[in-house]
């Protein structure tokens, strides 16, 4: 969010809604209506001294109710801008609150002056403390709403959802008794930073809840007449249970009751897998009749029926947590109205088609991301909000990234620490707590420091000014600011130093606001005391600073596809008409991958031809200008991001130069050898081979010479199997629901056994509903357990223990299919994995940097996944994530030049023992041994590679590696100067 | 912060006879550091005396590059004590502010700094097994364990165990009668601070050491490390009130009382020893480790074609100069070993372990110059009889 | 609380000993979360100073270790939490680091309470306070550090 809220290309606009779009795309008008906030937004510093004033106390929304806040407010600590706000509900000075006659008073007012066009304020209102403890003169009760017209090239709408409203399931008694909540309430009891600090309490008597039964699927799956499933909350639910037992271990028992555990991402049956060997939730399968209250004792009786134990239960319990469902936002239809683009049944946000692209609303120029569109988890969302900033840049223009600065002279900095200290009083914020005459003096009793000052705003326009004056009247050449957080000001006053030539790794900031005024508030002179050794130690460690220089190298515009499957397509398409040049090797003679002919007919859940998706991709392609080169493999990649050189091979061999790299090899599909006869019996396929031959012939079934009158289908063959896969392949369950819906239409009996039904993707649970419908029998595989494939020369039925029924089934089957799940693709990994140094997770795919914050991104930096290269998944998914991979391509291809980070670590060769503990321990691969004579090895770090986190100074046994900006030196500096005597007043 | 006069200098040059230099260069020629390619030469240190310049001494980072190995201090033809002037030198450069680079980030040096200000009640004997004889306070024998257990404590990926040579020491001495004195109280002997020049830190932990062996009434302290032997035999001697007590190392102890022992056969095998800096040239104990192990059944001693006077440093002393030229030394000494077909490299200098367990773990040369390490007293244990 | 009573706790407090406490942060999670406590007002007892680094993984022993030497009378360790590493698994090794540093502090006679690693995100303003209190509490139950060279007790 920071980092949004800083960019410099970024505007955010708070407080505003969208009243109007016209135009085409490329050339959009959109009106924006920017609502009052009357805290301007240019004068507001943030200091909160409104707030500590302001009389009014009202619920607080960003939790959920549970916590207060006053009339004018921060919604929640982080939040960007960073500006106060007055909610008009509560503030006193505002028309609700006000008698008519004060009313009157205050239109007559108006009027004065209007006419005489005077400016006073309205000096008749009951209160004004804000305005009286504002120090910037930010607050301002005349602010009317402004309406701004914009001009852009494409509209991103990313409205997200809201939690379905659990009152309207009144058997569940939300809103009734006072235990049952959300699961968001609960989320933000659970939360450190929360409404109890991360205590799980009952909000009848604040008491911790011994017993905790989770309901699944509240406003999902059927129920509220939402028939879709909403995806994030098994994991939810599960990922609570374990928290709450981490916290409170007054917490005895939890209880999930589920429908289907739909772990479906990447390393989520692993973590279900986790709660179960921690014991951390007990998991009953069954969806609960009602919550009702047992007078006696106020606790809460949950009816449920145990489907798989079929046992009729009352679990006790003293707090019930809904898992509630994602609903679309109440404005998603409004703005879809305006905006001109359609919604669904549900109400979501619409594509035209997902398989083409995951973020393309039903008017052109305008997409859509996130749980706008229907439930997400939050990687998804991420990928897809990649995707819509790389398909929105079709639509825009300039978007490369200059920098066009004017080099200025350096400043003379050698010689004998000059130190400077500023500091701040940021208004009262620090004032008000600290005597700043104080530190100022005693900064001047430091050794070295020959200037000290302070400072109302040090990061205001006139606060810079003071600053550079500072560094050249005294001539510094070490600087430090006692001020604020480092995390958000040491940009501002690094770029102030770099602009007068002063190295801005010279700067030192002490932190005496966020982590002592604000916190010590109470203890002014234990906080003088800790601000004072806070500034002693920022002095010595300023001694110690090194200037640092910024390199640069130039960025080759161009990138490399690997793979030409789906993901491939989109990622090379999406790069390609953004003017990048781009080549998209494939090792086979078609492009296509799992799309082409012969592999797949039928695109779920909308029953699209496959070969028709895959053709308009191929346009898509043609038309972008991508190089296409076929029957070509990769042989070595050297280099880092901006410059890497790749040796092709194959049909086309020659070295290219790119800036960046998108991995596409693809996933295997499982191949089950003799699991379930599949070897010996003729009528045991898999899931591909039944798609194959519904692509010569989606009417008629042949198998070993004989139509089939029955199917039975097998699911989780290869997935969920610690063995092979340990997690979920996602796309399995709707390929063989759509399978056996077209077998089903053909006239055969067929039956499905699975082990959870996870349809999760948009339009999936409905078809798994249609099928139901059309009599196709399901048959869970009680856990642990695993059907039995019967016959001798072919097979003849299919065995499987029914938790219901308590015995054996034995379904007779004409044919077996195999619900393959996917496979690292092998031997392609390996080798990626070898000469790209990219990590490989445990499930034997790649891993992305972050699930959440770079879900395409990985360690290699200009190195991105797109597709099952990173995991199983679907189509509308790996287009989304293709995309996403273009777009983060992209970032960095729009650069004029790689900036190399100096604060970075280097080696000293001549301390360098050779030992090879920094290669081995570095996620990044930054340092390489290198021979330097025969036999003499010495460690390298690259700079285009390192992050600059440390980790190997830390560990080098010779002390030969230094962290620029973070050595032994200055942290030892700090220390000593920590524990130096206090100069006494 | 005192500073060095002129006059002192002339007194650190009288001692360590440096006026003596005739600028032959030999030191330079045998200085191991040097000739694994390092810019150094003691010689230039020697000059930099001679002429009384301070300042060249101070700011000269080379003066913490030397081992001490005391090389230099045999060959030289008219007996210049480089090693002696080193540690005289190091303590100036220290008083002036300047500290040696700690590799490590300065961890040990903590550690035993932490020592010297003492007041804390160390957890030190926890290795202690029950089946060792030992006592606390008072006893004839007093033996010395030095800070073996600190280090298997930092260098857990080590994958050697120096304590297992305190533990042998033990079992070595109860075997001939000795419950030694064993003291919770024992603190680092400031071996490392001293040639780290911090004569101040190194000052308390002597006094403390001093006194420590002095009220348990030993009249024979038995060391195990090489360094603590150095320290108690040599640096220690201003600082004793009454008479000291015999200082032996194990090694000088067992030799003596070999005919006590009964030692049966084990598997064969040859082994090759190091001898430690501290332990051979600076002590002159060469003997009694290798009458050892002639006695010992099975064990055949093939000596590297540098040992005794000759033999090479583990270069790595004071936990202050470690680098590339270290390594090569090290890398170099391994290979000497090796190519003796020895079967295990004996020593008894914890710190020559750690040193050579720190090489061994290059990822390019593993079996070039991967070779057991044992401690002499574990070797001797392990052949006692029952 | 009566007012003879609210002079009697304010008199009880200025009288205690508060000991000094060295906090190493990483940047991205533990000092972020500091400041998070900040921006929150969540007030906390003032007897530590933070020293930042870029990651947990930079806190070598060789840091806390000199904290002790030079007499803090607690030392806090800090990152971000497993999983949720930066810089990927910064923090693991910061958690060999710390343990390695565990059994020096220990072999050396120092309190085991002394010597503590936490894991802080940047949204847990609340926690850290928390941290900070608690470790505070358990220190000043601990009393000076025997290191500590003006040894503060009053």
């Amino acid at each position: 969010m920071l980092d949004a809220g800083r960019h410099p290309l970024i505007d955010v606009i708070s407080n505003a809604e969208v009243i109007g779009c016209e135009g085409k795309p490329g050339d959009f008008r959109v009106r924006v209506r920017k609502n009052k906030r009357y805290v301007r937004e240019d004068l507001c510093v943030a200091c909160g001294q409104c707030t500590d004033v302001c009389p009014v106390i009202a619920g607080n929304e960003f939790d959920v109710g549970l916590k207060a806040r006053k009339a004018i407010y921060r919604p929640f600590p982080q939040s960007v801008p960073a500006t106060y706000v007055i909610d008009p509900e509560f503030c006193l000075n505002l028309l609700g609150h006000l008698s008519e006659k004060q009313i009157r008073r205050l239109e007559k007012i108006q009027k004065v002056k209007q006419r005489k066009n005077l400016e006073y304020s309205s000096n008749i209102l009951p209160c004004g403390h804000c305005t009286e403890a504002c120090e910037v003169d930010a607050i301002d009760f005349d602010m009317q709403a402004e309406e701004t017209e914009l001009n852009v090239g494409a509209v991103l709408v990313a409205v997200g959802f809201q939690e379905f409203d659990a009152r309207k399931l009144g058997n569940y008694g939300y809103g009734r008794f006072p235990n049952v909540v959300t699961s968001l309430e609960f989320e933000r009891m659970l939360n450190a930073s929360g409404v109890t600090q991360g205590h799980v309490v009952r909000p009848s008597d604040m008491k911790t809840p011994k017993r905790i039964v989770f309901i699944q699927c509240v406003g999902a799956r059927g129920e509220g007449g939402r028939p879709y499933c909403s995806r994030f909350c098994c994991m939810n639910a599960v990922k609570d249970s374990m928290l709450v037992r981490q916290h409170d271990p007054e917490v005895e028992d939890v209880t999930i009751l589920y429908t289907d555990l739909r772990a479906f991402g990447k390393g989520f049956d692993d973590f279900v897998q986790r709660s179960l060997d921690e014991k951390s939730a007990t998991y009953i399968r069954g969806r609960p009749a009602k919550v009702d209250i047992v007078p006696e004792d106020d606790t809460l009786e949950v009816f449920v029926e145990d489907t798989l134990g079929h046992e009729q239960k009352r679990i006790p319990a003293d707090l019930v947590v809904l898992s509630v469902a994602a609903a679309p936002n109440d404005g998603a239809a409004e703005l879809s109205e305006i905006l001109g683009i359609d919604t669904d049944a549900y109400g979501f946000v619409s594509r035209r088609d997902a398989a083409v692209s995951a973020v393309e609303s039903t008017r052109d120029g305008v997409f859509v991301c996130g749980s706008a569109v229907g439930p997400q988890i939050i990687p998804d969302c991420v990928a897809q909000a990649s995707a819509v900033a790389a398909r929105a840049q079709l639509f825009l223009t300039g978007h490369r990234v200059e920098k066009h600065e004017e080099p200025v002279e350096p400043l003379d900095v050698s010689g004998k620490p000059r130190i400077g200290i500023l500091v701040c009083r940021c208004g009262f914020n620090i004032a008000g707590v600290l005597d700043i005459d104080d530190l100022v003096q005693y900064a001047t009793t430091i050794p070295d420091v020959v200037a000290a000052a302070g400072n109302t705003f040090a990061c205001s326009t006139t606060g810079q000014d003071d600053l550079v004056e500072l560094i050249r009247e005294h001539n510094l050449n070490r600087l430090v600011i006692a001020a604020c957080t480092p995390r958000t000001h040491e940009p501002i006053f690094r770029e102030t130093c770099a602009h007068i030539g002063f190295n801005p790794y010279l700067f030192e900031m002490v932190n005496i606001r966020d982590q002592c005024s604000w916190v010590h508030a109470g203890q002014p002179l234990e906080a003088q005391e800790k601000a004072r050794a806070l500034i002693r130690m920022g002095v010595a460690r300023a001694r110690q600073l090194e200037p640092l220089h910024e390199g640069e190298v130039p960025m080759m515009h161009s990138a490399l596809v690997i793979g030409g499957g789906i993901a491939g397509i989109q990622a090379a398409t999406d790069l390609a008409v953004q003017g990048f040049p781009v080549t998209l090797v494939e090792k086979d003679k078609q492009l296509g991958g799992r799309l082409a002919k012969p592999h797949l007919k039928y695109l779920y859940p909308n029953m699209r031809p496959a070969s028709e998706v895959l053709t308009a991709k191929l346009k898509r392609l043609k038309d972008s200008g991508a190089r296409v080169l076929l029957n070509t493999d990769v042989e070595s990649i050297t280099g880092y991001v901006g410059n890497f050189e790749v040796n092709l091979k194959g049909e086309t061999e020659e070295l290219i130069q790119v800036g960046a790299i998108i991995l596409a090899i693809g996933a295997d599909l499982y191949d089950p050898k003799d699991e379930y006869g599949y070897s010996k019996l003729p009528n045991v396929i898999t899931s591909q081979e039944l798609e194959t031959m519904l692509v010569e012939d989606d009417k008629n079934v042949e198998v070993a010479g004989t139509r089939p009158k029955s199917a039975s289908f097998v699911l989780c063959v290869g997935s969920r199997d610690p063995e092979h896969f340990p997690g979920c392949s996602r796309y399995c369950c709707p390929t063989a629901i759509k399978q056996a819906i077209l077998l089903r239409r053909m006239g055969m009996d067929i039956t499905i056994f699975y082990r959870d039904i996870r349809t999760i993707s948009t339009g999936a649970e409905e078809m798994y509903r249609e099928a139901r419908g059309l009599g196709v029998l399901f048959i869970r595989i009680p856990e642990g357990d695993k059907v039995q494939v019967n016959g001798t020369d072919h097979a003849e039925s299919v065995r499987c223990f029914d938790d219901l029924l308590g015995r054996q089934l034995e379904v007779p089957t004409d044919l077996v299919v195999l619900s393959v799940g996917m496979q690292p693709k092998q031997p392609d990994t390996s080798k990626f994995h070898d000469i790209l140094k990219l990590s490989v997770g445990l499930d034997g795919f790649f891993m992305e940097l972050h699930p959440e914050l770079g879900p395409v991104e990985t360690t290699v930096e200009g190195v991105l996944l797109a597709g099952t290269v990173q995991g199983p998944k679907d189509i509308v998914d790996t287009v989304a994530q293709a995309s996403a991979a273009a777009a983060k391509a992209s970032v960095f291809l729009a650069h004029e030049n790689v900036r190399l980070d100096p604060a970075v670590s280097v080696v000293n060769e001549e301390k360098c023992r050779g030992c090879g503990t920094c290669a081995e321990i570095c996620e990044f691969h930054a340092p390489e041994l290198v021979e330097i004579e025969p036999g003499t090895f010495v460690a390298r770090i690259n700079a285009s590679l390192c992050k600059g986190c440390g980790t190997c100074t830390s560990w080098c046994p010779s002390g030969a590696i230094i962290s620029r900006h973070f050595t032994d030196r200055q942290v030892h500096a700090m220390i000593d100067a920590l524990f130096s005597a206090e100069t006494p007043k | 912060m005192k500073t060095t006069s002129t006059q002192e200098l002339a007194e650190i040059a009288k001692k360590a006879k440096t006026w003596a230099c005739y600028d032959c260069g030999k030191c330079t020629a045998t200085c191991p550091i040097s000739r694994a390619g390092a810019t150094f030469s003691p010689r230039r240190q020697v000059l930099a005396t001679n002429l009384g310049h301070r300042q060249e001494i101070i700011e000269n980072s080379a003066l913490f590059v030397c081992l001490t190995c005391g090389l230099c201090d045999m060959r030289c033809p008219v007996g210049v004590g480089y090693t002696d002037l080193v540690q005289q030198l190091r303590q100036i450069s220290y008083h002036e502010g300047i500290e040696p680079e700690c590799p490590h980030g300065g961890a040990l040096q903590s550690m035993m700094r932490m020592m010297a200000k003492g007041k804390t009640k160390q957890e030190r004997l926890n290795w202690l097994t029950k089946d060792l004889k030992v006592q606390q306070k008072k006893g004839d024998v007093f033996y010395w364990t030095g800070c073996t257990m600190y280090y298997d404590a930092f260098f857990p990926d080590f994958n050697i165990t120096t304590l297992d040579g305190t533990r042998a020491a033990i079992r070595l001495l109860n075997r001939l009668g000795v419950t030694p004195v064993v003291s919770p109280d024992e603190r680092c002997c400031g071996h490392d601070l001293l040639w780290n020049g911090d004569r101040e830190n190194f000052e308390l932990l002597a006094k403390h050491n001093v006194k420590l062996v002095e009220a348990s009434g030993a009249e024979t302290l038995v060391i195990s490390c090489a360094e603590c032997l150095r320290t108690w035999k040599l640096d220690y001697q201003p600082f004793f009130e009454g008479s000291p007590p015999k200082i032996m190392h194990i090694t000088e102890f067992v030799a003596e009382h070999l005919d006590d022992l009964k030692f049966k056969a084990n598997e064969e095998h040859m082994v090759t020893y190091q001898d430690p800096c501290r332990m051979g040239r600076h002590l002159g104990i060469y003997d009694p480790p290798r009458a050892i192990m002639e006695t010992l059944p099975d064990i055949s001693l093939v000596e590297m074609p540098h040992s005794r006077k000759r033999a090479v440093c583990c270069a790595g002393g004071t936990w202050s100069n470690c680098d590339r030229y270290a390594k090569h030394i090290q890398v170099d000494r391994l290979r000497e070993a090796k190519s003796t077909g020895a079967e295990i490299l004996v020593t008894c200098c914890p710190k020559c372990q750690i040193h050579f367990a720190c090489a061994m773990k290059d990822p390019n040369l593993h079996e070039e110059i991967e070779i057991p390490m044992r401690d002499i007293a574990t070797l001797v244990a392990d052949a006692l009889a029952d | 609380m009566t007012p003879t009573k609210t002079k009697r706790a304010k008199k009880a407090k200025s009288t205690q000993w508060n000991p000094n406490i060295v906090v190493f942060a990483c940047n991205w999670c533990s000092y972020a979360g500091a400041d998070t406590a900040g921006v929150s007002r969540i007030q906390h007892e003032p007897h530590f100073r933070m020293i930042r680094v870029m990651c947990s993984g930079r806190i070598q022993p060789g840091f806390v270790l000199k904290s002790f030497e030079k007499g803090a009378d607690g030392v806090l360790v800090s990152g971000c939490h497993i999983g949720d590493c930066h810089y990927i698994f910064g923090n693991e090794r910061a958690l060999e680091q710390f343990d390695k540093t565990k059994n020096m502090v220990r072999l050396l006679g120092l309190e085991e309470g002394r010597l503590r690693l936490e894991w802080i995100s940047a949204a847990e303003g609340a926690r850290f306070a928390e941290v900070i209190n608690e470790f505070t509490a358990q220190v000043r139950k601990l009393g000076p550090s025997p290191l500590n060279s003006d040894n503060r007790k009053r």
